[in-house]
């Protein structure tokens, strides 16, 4: 299949053609960096060009990402222990005994790009709460995202390189019985994360996300949809442009290859299914996050018994309207945990 | 009376839920000592620049270790 990004044709069957769509949204980002280095920008921005552009030119100067190594698979070693040998899992030391397991999925070290946090940038909130933590991220290092399209959907890494295998070595480290077990994920793994608490649902097991892509199912997701609805316009319409941010246009790609590859709909889909099961979900999503909104709706309207939606009036700034993160791990996390 | 004090302190409880008052804020105590963590501390600049239509210096950001240090830069827009 040959879809339209950018101005350019690219093939889906064709892997270079997935490498080089992969280096063409990071440039876009890296030139939107760059041309709004004189506009007046929120820190968060600014911090996150000022890193683009590091990456960027540390990539260009070294051949590849491998210098970012270091610090992404570094963990701050006073508070975590037992990291996997792929650096995308490790525990939170701890000599109290807890009744509650946090599994939380992140997408902070490495993500879209930047490489410039480690393994255990998480919320202090979160790793000060009174449960024990098990931090999963997927490895940055698996690129580009195009042609190894996760989203924890093909495991976190090379070797847990599918959910069973990932869910696994997750049990390794779950030693005892906990009375809950709260896998916690946001954005891109807001669909994943059920696909997962599925593969332990023998645990007990519940869910706490925050909005962002809840289906990668190439008929059911919203981008895919809308953008499809955009190649397929009228004649009369061909020169209408397509606003499209960069982590759409991988979401598509995807999306695409999760078909390709038969990937059971329990997994790519996996909202449709969750009454099958007894896990209960606290979907958070921001007021102001337009850009999911069509996920979002999505869920809903399958009016699942074991899902409550929660709006949340938060943005982090004009620019920023979808990480409500920040909020949840403020304001709403430890009373989630304490009301168990 | 400071704007930009009032300003921290409003943005502060609004947003992080964090009650700061002048002691606190003159402690010179660390970020983490009063709970805001890095990210926290984003946030409270990233407020305060939209809240006083100012745009703060990454340079001078980059140096600022705690509360008093923020305060201190931001009374220079007082």
């Amino acid at each position: 299949m040959q879809l339209e990004f950018y101005d350019r044709i690219f093939d889906l069957e064709d892997d270079v053609d997935l490498f080089f769509l992969h280096e063409h949204v990071l440039y876009v980002s890296y030139v939107k960096s760059k041309s709004n280095s004189n506009a007046k920008l929120d820190r968060f921005s600014r911090v996150w060009n000022k890193d683009i552009k590091s990456v960027c030119k540390q990539r260009v100067l070294t051949g590849s990402i491998d210098f970012a190594k270091p610090l992404v698979r570094s963990y701050n070693e006073e508070l975590f222990e037992n990291v996997s040998d792929d650096f995308t899992m490790c525990w939170k030391k701890t000599d109290t005994e807890h009744d509650t397991l946090i599994i939380h999925l992140t997408s902070y070290a490495g993500h879209e790009g930047r490489l410039t946090s480690p393994l255990t940038n998480v919320s202090e909130k979160i790793i000060n709460l009174d449960t024990d933590l098990l931090i999963v991220n997927e490895d940055p290092f698996r690129m580009p995202e195009s042609i190894y399209p996760s989203n924890l959907i093909l495991g976190c890494s090379d070797t847990c390189d599918d959910i069973t295998k990932m869910c696994a070595q997750i049990k390794t480290y779950i030693k005892k019985e906990y009375k809950h077990v709260v896998l916690y994920a946001d954005s891109k793994h807001a669909g994943s994360v059920l696909s997962i608490a599925y593969e332990m649902s023998d645990l007990n097991m519940r869910v706490l996300v925050t909005g962002g892509q809840t289906t990668y199912n190439w008929n059911t997701s919203p981008w895919v949809r809308g953008y499809l609805k955009w190649t397929n316009r009228p004649e009369q319409l061909k020169h209408q442009f397509y606003s499209i941010t960069p982590v759409a246009v991988m979401h598509i790609v995807k999306c695409y290859k999760f078909k390709q590859m038969n990937i059971d709909e329990r997994i790519t889909d996996p909202y449709k299914f969750l009454d099958e099961y007894n896990i209960p979900v606290d979907f958070y999503y921001g007021k102001y996050d337009a850009d999911y909104v069509g996920f979002k709706n999505y869920v809903e309207r399958l009016k699942l018994h074991n899902l409550t939606m929660h709006e949340v009036d938060y943005k982090i700034s004009d620019s920023q309207t979808h990480n409500i993160r920040p909020y949840i791990d403020r304001f709403v996390l430890k009373d989630y945990i304490q009301n168990l | 009376m400071s704007r930009t004090r009032d300003a921290i302190k409003k943005i502060a409880i609004e947003r992080l839920g964090i009650e700061l008052t002048d002691e606190t804020i003159d402690s010179g105590k660390a970020f983490k000592d009063i709970g805001v963590d890095s990210l926290d501390a984003i946030e409270l600049v990233v407020s305060v620049e939209d809240e006083l239509d100012i745009e703060l210096s990454d340079e001078r950001l980059d140096a600022v270790e705690n509360i008093k240090n923020l305060a201190d830069y931001l009374s220079e827009f007082d």
